[in-house]
């Protein structure tokens, strides 16, 4: 019983997706969007402070990126 | 390791976590991973919230995030993990935003690109009920259901990505399928 019910449940929610166009969409924002470096270890003493530097930047590029795809999506949404 | 294993591998060959060893850097690397993980996170959202266009701005919020985070991957877990992790953040932030648990008030589209031949089998009438017993189930048991069923992560990457105990999502999936089960008895789904 519980393995049917199993079966059902996961069959549906796996039966949907994103819209098309979707995935090519955001995609194409996130190829604008810039990746933080890779910081080398070798200094365990300033590895906190890395941390939270790179915690930081990692907030404000991802917060910069989503603020200009949603600028982007909704300037689309005016024009059509 | 994870680097020099990666240098030997075309992306499409490579593993989640080598892949995100080189998603700082590599730029093709990341948009493998996204291509892998896109469906899982959206899934996963939009069965958590109320509408398309929320699952959308919320799955472009998750990889945004696990873009500009990719340095900070460091391969103690799984990315799987990792990105849901993300993904159960950004849900949780937004519901925090909302100030309500948030109910699913609408049913998906039915534009769903190239449904697999398993789920074709679902009548949609079927899947509709099953999605609208699902949306009613209080957010923290849909929320493991989802990942459980949907996502096939184990109870244990499933405590990790909702921060709570393995017991307590037992506890949750238990109560989720009693749930179900109930809603289902006298349905021709089972």
């Amino acid at each position: 019983m519980n393995d049917v019910i199993d079966g059902v449940v996961a069959e549906a929610l796996r039966s949907m997706g994103p819209r098309p166009g979707f995935g090519a969409e955001l995609l194409s924002a996130l190829r604008g969007t810039p990746a933080l470096p890779v910081i080398a270890e070798e200094d365990h003493r300033a590895w906190l402070t890395r941390g939270l530097v790179v915690g930081s930047v990692a907030g404000a590029l991802g917060v910069a990126g989503i603020v200009a795809y949603g600028l982007g999506r909704r300037y689309k949404g005016t024009r059509s | 390791m994870y680097l020099s294993a990666a240098r030997n591998s075309t992306h499409a060959d490579a593993s989640d976590e080598v892949l995100a060893a080189l998603a700082a850097e590599d730029f093709e690397a990341f948009a493998e991973l996204y291509r892998r993980y896109l469906n899982p996170v959206y899934r996963f959202l939009r069965s958590q919230t109320p509408s398309v266009t929320v699952a959308e701005d919320l799955t472009a919020h998750v990889f945004f995030k696990a873009l500009s985070s990719a340095a900070t991957f460091r391969g103690d877990g799984t990315y799987r993990s990792w990105i849901f992790r993300i993904a159960h953040n950004v849900l949780v932030s937004w519901r925090e935003r909302r100030g309500r648990s948030v109910a699913i008030e609408e049913l998906p589209e039915e534009e769903d690109p190239g449904p697999s031949p398993a789920s074709q089998a679902i009548e949609l009438e079927e899947r509709d009920f099953v999605w609208q017993k699902v949306a009613e189930l209080p957010a923290a048991q849909r929320e493991v259901i989802t990942l459980k069923y949907a996502e096939d992560l184990s109870t244990e990457e499933i405590a990790k990505v909702t921060k709570k105990s393995r017991g307590a999502v037992r506890i949750l999936l238990h109560r989720a399928r009693s749930k179900l089960r109930h809603a289902f008895e006298g349905k021709d789904l089972l």
